[in-house]
């Protein structure tokens, strides 16, 4: 038997990983196809609908995205350095927004948040308004979002060798300037990497976002909002916005795996 | 530029309790088996953990006093600390370590000055993983040195050397740290770095001090078994002293077991009759393949190869020779293909009577 | 292989438990409006025909069209609005469409919302109102009303306008309309008058609608395999007892069974 007879030879995991690949890219690729032969495309591309939902959608994912990592990071660290009973608890109760579906997310919100919520009075009384604004947009992405973040910015800080951080304070470095100058250059990957999956799952919010922010085009309707929408009406359209959100989704993953590479320490090298 | 202080701390049921005053440009060694407390002392005085009691001195200026309440914290107290695996930052260039600590033009003149002292100009903007274990000793060396400290602490620095590369360049590393002028206290389990390298030597055993003077007394020739053992002397004879030779400054001793065979070991305070214990290193032990003919050296003994272990860097062969008597010796592995050394082979063991030393009871 | 295959088996048997071998199972796709009701009603038709299973799908009118339009299986489709059937008449069966019921609109008020007492005062500032989206049935007839209410001599002429700048959210069906308004983070919406049965909500009735605008109809798939089946279930839901099920959930029935 000759095995070089078969001119290119698969592991079952490669031809498996061809399997998967082929299922997610099919839906897509028909996708493409169906919104590039639609003859509505290009009027739908440039639609004040369109273009005001993308508008809102990547201004609302960045805010939040803002929040997320300004607030995550140090969690993420604390919670990187903390063992023990209470923790785990606090690691449980960060992944729920994981596992619940996102419309309960959104009624849970307006439960706490809204006119009728647990602080519906103290929020009124200070003037504050959440339910059909934007902000709720905002405040529905971080919900959902950030504990993709926080899981794994916490990865990423766990696995910088407490070592480093001790060595760099005997050199002279203050405990704030160490983790400026070495736990974050080095968690970075993590970091980044944790960042694109919330931010993929920020833009793509919608069931919180429905029930708790509303559907208004222009303050409370974002990309896959504006989708539903268009569904009811004329299904090019809804492929056309759904194209466009694709697209951009695809531009912003790939220039963050870009950052996560191009600062990264080759896995295996951080001992 | 002295570095001195005691402590005394307690984590769980070990209790370590040490003290130290170290010389600038001398060497301290902390030697002791692992778990013994020698790297918790370390990180100690860097700061690192926090202490139940003690005073900490570098330079003259006090860093940890708990009886004033004074704890100074790692990045104000000026520590070199170089762990066992370096602590190299893997996401700097060979420069960036190098300079990390430096803080001011001075500092970043010596860390120039190191780079080239310690070989280190075409491997600068090189990353971590792409240096060799003698280079990244190196790095993590000038980087410590950079940051110009008042005390380097050395954890181990040659144990994840090879044997070969270890003895290469501990002796540049002497010189680099006796011309620091900088107090040096190395961590080691080995007593052979630690004789290479050491002014002064301290033992420590489960947290405690046992021994401590100058490398070769404290090492070579230890004063008590147990001390003995920790300083890895392998061979230690319970023998009777048979009759002493003052005019030779030397005595015989027997071994207990009749016929007794008989080593002369030099004179010691003991009298006749006197049941003691004998040390000599396994180094010190010479093997010859046959009977060794007009030798200096007084003790040769005849006996058979019971064992041969493996113990860097070479291997440890026991020969018996009856009587009760066994003897461990340390050759290389050069030296068992060359001699034809197998278990059971007919061997003589030899044994200059100025390498035997009595060790005191405990 | 194993996988695909037991996905195949369950994708294909899931709906067809306690039912005869040779039993049929008709897909009615109807607007969520209808959700109660035809629940209601399929019940009914399966106690009476143990040989005919009934499986629902409610969404709003617009979606369940455009599934459809996409090759979505049906056996019969319940629209609330009679365009979305003739949208898609090249897909039924012309001769069974069928009118099964009429609505009118109300707008529900939320417990919490005492201020608006009548119609006029949907136009005041900083009242919360939500609506369907345009494109759904619902949002379409409520903003018809506004339009013809601002035309009447008791309404502003802008009332409309001032209503519609009122809204803060466009839902995509009823349901999601009155889901607000029962959380009270909105103070208004409009939506079906059956979708208030059993709601006790407050609520204000709209003057002179005409009660065949909002039509339910109903039609059979050309497509179905099951014509015969499909067709006694719309019998049944003209029959008597058919619509005193529907009257009893809020609906208004026709006068005449057949357009």
């Amino acid at each position: 038997m000759n095995r070089r007879a078969f001119p290119v030879r698969l592991p079952p995991g490669g031809i498996i990983t061809l399997v998967y690949i082929a299922f997610i890219a099919l839906p897509l690729i028909a996708l493409f196809v169906r919104a590039v032969s639609s003859y509505s495309l290009w009027d739908s591309l440039t639609s004040d609908i369109t273009l005001t939902a993308l508008r809102l959608s990547l201004v609302t994912s960045l805010i939040s995205m803002i929040v997320v990592v300004g607030a995550g990071v140090p969690i993420a660290r604390y919670l990187s350095r903390r063992t023990g009973p209470l923790s785990r608890v606090i690691d449980v109760l960060i992944d729920v927004p994981l596992v619940l579906p996102p419309v309960v997310a959104g009624l849970a919100m307006l439960m706490a948040f809204g006119r009728m919520g647990i602080l519906g009075d103290a929020l009124d009384a200070a003037g504050i308004r959440l339910p059909f604004t934007t902000a709720a947009v905002i405040l529905a992405q971080i919900f959902v979002s950030a504990p993709f973040f926080i899981r794994a910015a916490k990865l990423g800080f766990q696995a910088v060798p407490r070592e480093l951080e001790e060595i760099s304070q005997t050199l002279g470095i203050s405990p704030w300037r160490t983790f400026w100058r070495v736990t974050l250059p080095l968690a970075w990957p993590s970091i980044v990497g944790g960042l694109a999956l919330s931010w993929a799952r920020a833009i793509s919010e919608f069931g919180a976002t429905i029930m708790f922010a509303g559907n208004l085009t222009g303050r409370t309707q974002t990309m896959p909002l504006a989708i539903l929408s268009a569904m009811e009406s004329n299904v090019g359209a809804a492929l056309a916005l759904a194209v466009i959100l694709v697209a951009a989704s695809v531009i912003v993953l790939f220039v963050l795996a870009l950052a996560a590479t191009r600062a990264a320490v080759p896995a295996g090298r951080l001992e | 530029m002295s570095a001195r202080g005691w402590i005394k701390h307690r984590i769980g049921a070990f209790s370590l309790d040490v003290s130290w005053d170290v010389e600038p440009g001398t060497v301290t060694v902390l030697y002791g088996p692992s778990g013994a407390g020698k790297s918790l002392t370390l990180r100690a005085i860097a700061g690192l953990v926090r202490l139940d009691e003690g005073r900490i001195e570098l330079d003259g200026s006090v860093v940890f006093d708990h009886e004033a309440g004074l704890w100074i914290p790692p990045h104000h107290r000026r520590v070199g600390l170089m762990p066992q695996e370096y602590g190299l930052f893997p996401h700097l260039t060979v420069a960036a370590n190098i300079a990390y600590g430096a803080h001011d033009p001075d500092s970043h003149a010596r860390a120039a000055e190191l780079t080239r002292t310690l070989d280190l100009q075409e491997l600068q903007q090189r990353r971590i993983w792409q240096l060799s274990g003698g280079q990244r000793q190196r790095v993590a060396l000038a980087r410590a040195l950079a940051a110009q400290p008042r005390v380097l602490l050395l954890d181990e620095p040659f144990a994840s050397l090879d044997s070969e590369l270890r003895r290469a360049v501990r002796q540049e590393i002497r010189q680099v740290l006796t011309a620091s002028h900088v107090p040096v206290i190395l961590v080691t389990h080995d007593a052979e770095e630690a004789l290479a390298l050491a002014d002064h030597v301290q033992i420590i055993d489960s947290g405690r001090i046992v021994a401590e003077g100058d490398p070769v007394t404290t090492l070579r020739q230890p004063p008590a078994p147990r001390i003995a053992r920790l300083a890895g002397v392998e061979n230690l004879l319970r023998m009777r002293v048979a009759r002493l030779q003052p005019e030779d400054g030397a005595m015989l001793c027997e071994t207990l077991e009749s016929p007794p065979l008989t080593l002369e070991t030099p004179l010691a305070e003991a009298r006749e009759g006197d049941v003691v214990t004998v040390g000599i290193r396994s180094s010190d032990v010479i093997l010859a393949s046959s009977e060794p003919q007009g030798l200096s050296a007084r003790n040769v003994f005849a006996g058979t190869v019971a064992s041969i272990e493996p113990r860097s860097p070479g291997h440890d062969v026991t020969v018996n020779c009856g009587a009760g008597l066994s003897l461990v010796s340390h050759v290389t592995r050069h030296a068992i293909t060359q001699l034809g050394i197998n278990e059971g082979t007919r061997m003589w063991a030899v044994v200059k009577a100025s390498s035997c030393f009595l060790l005191s009871e405990d | 292989m194993l996988a695909v295959s037991a996905l195949a088996a369950i994708a294909t048997t899931a709906c067809a438990a306690d039912r005869p071998e040779n039993a049929v199972t008709l897909r009615v796709f109807a607007a969520s409006s209808l959700t109660d009701a035809l629940t209601e009603a399929s019940t009914a038709f399966e106690a009476e025909n143990a040989s005919v299973a009934i499986e629902t799908h409610f969404a709003g009118s617009s979606r369940l069209r455009a599934q459809l339009e996409e090759g979505a299986q049906a056996d019969i489709f319940i629209s609330a609005d009679p365009r979305h059937v003739d949208a898609i008449t090249h897909l039924l069966v012309e001769s069974l469409i069928t009118t099964v019921a009429t609505n009118e609109m109300v707008v529900a008020l939320a417990d919490s919302t005492r201020s608006i007492q009548s119609l006029e005062d949907l136009a005041e500032p900083d009242v919360k109102i939500v609506i369907a989206l345009p494109d759904v049935p619902a949002g379409r007839y409520a903003r018809a009303l506004l339009v013809q209410m601002a035309r009447q001599a008791d309404f502003p002429s802008n009332f409309d306008d001032a209503v519609l700048a009122n809204i803060v959210s466009e839902e995509t069906n009823v349901r999601a309309v009155l889901a607000k308004i029962q959380l009270g983070e909105a103070d208004a919406g409009f939506v079906y008058r059956s979708d208030l049965r059993d709601t006790g909500f407050r609520h204000l009735t709209i003057p002179n609608q005409n009660p065949a605008d909002i039509a339910y109809v109903a039609a059979v798939l050309r497509d179905s395999p099951h014509h015969d089946a499909a067709q006694a279930f719309l019998d049944f839901l003209i029959s008597d007892e058919g619509q005193q099920i529907l009257a009893s959930q809020g609906f208004f029935v026709p006068v005449t069974a057949t357009p």
